[in-house]
């Protein structure tokens, strides 16, 4: 750790990485934020980048995919990610699906990207601003489906895999994680009868 | 003080609303969260490549 909260994810020579929390978090509804930075950044033909990634594989905490553009997600069985990786241009896709340029937010070396994604039924939406660029961010929005059903459970493994390049494509970015937050956020009938039913008995009582 | 009839079922009634709402919460709370890497503890870190393990 570059400090106990900032992991330093990859470090230079093309390397393939994962880091994955131990503990199984549910996903039928989430919300996760992180700091991702590109410390050192060459963009090559190969993918460099990371993946936030939701996972249900047979290795369990112990998963890493595929190097070599893979960016230490692709071959994963049972999971589901959200790519941001750096080509020709910075491309954000969920999946394995090819990416889409974001245009607005780039990986840069140096230049930090602040990342929400939030999943709520099956539609999941990300935005990703750069705080150089205030008041322009991406946002994009993709039908994912069923994370529950697609992964076979309604918990799974949260965390992150990254790859830089390739033994003769050198890429070798530095990629710093911060500020991860993730909220499985509750069922919004629980809270809304809790709060409905804690509203009817103060009207209750206050009009006796 | 007397207590009407009425007055007391409303009271029921809102004890029951407390007690339901309490559920609500308990149930939001049951849940995990993940609030930074805490130097990663309670990670599990991989590599596939003779580099050094993530930091």
């Amino acid at each position: 750790m570059i400090n106990p909260g900032t992991l330093e994810i990859t470090s230079g020579t093309p390397q393939v990485r994962s880091v994955f929390f131990n503990t199984r978090q549910p996903i039928q509804t989430f919300m996760v934020s992180f700091r991702l930075q590109a410390v050192s950044l060459n963009p090559i033909s190969t993918p460099q980048g990371v993946c936030l990634i939701n996972q249900n594989n047979a290795a369990g905490a112990g998963a890493v995919g595929l190097g070599n553009g893979g960016l230490g997600f692709a071959g994963m069985q049972n999971a589901r990610a959200l790519a941001i990786y750096a080509v020709d241009t910075t491309r954000v896709a969920w999946g394995v699906a090819p990416g889409t340029t974001t245009g607005a937010a780039q990986l840069a070396s140096n230049r930090p990207l602040d990342v929400t994604m939030n999943y709520v039924g099956t539609q999941l939406s990300v935005t990703i601003d750069d705080p150089a660029l205030p008041g322009v961010e991406y946002i994009g929005q993709f039908e994912v489906g069923s994370l529950s059903t697609q992964l076979g459970n309604s918990q799974a493994f949260i965390g992150f895999s990254a790859s830089t390049g390739t033994a003769t494509n050198l890429g070798g970015a530095t990629f710093h994680i911060s500020d991860i937050a993730y909220s499985a956020v509750p069922a919004p009938g629980a809270v809304a009868l809790g709060a409905a039913c804690l509203i009817a008995a103060r009207r209750r009582r206050d009009s006796m | 003080m007397v207590i009407k009839p009425i007055g007391a079922i409303t009271r029921g009634h809102g004890l029951i609303a407390i007690m339901l709402g309490m559920v609500g919460w308990a149930a939001a709370e049951s849940r995990a969260d993940i609030t930074g890497f805490n130097g990663l503890a309670g990670w599990t870190v991989n590599r596939t490549d003779n580099g050094p393990l993530p930091t």
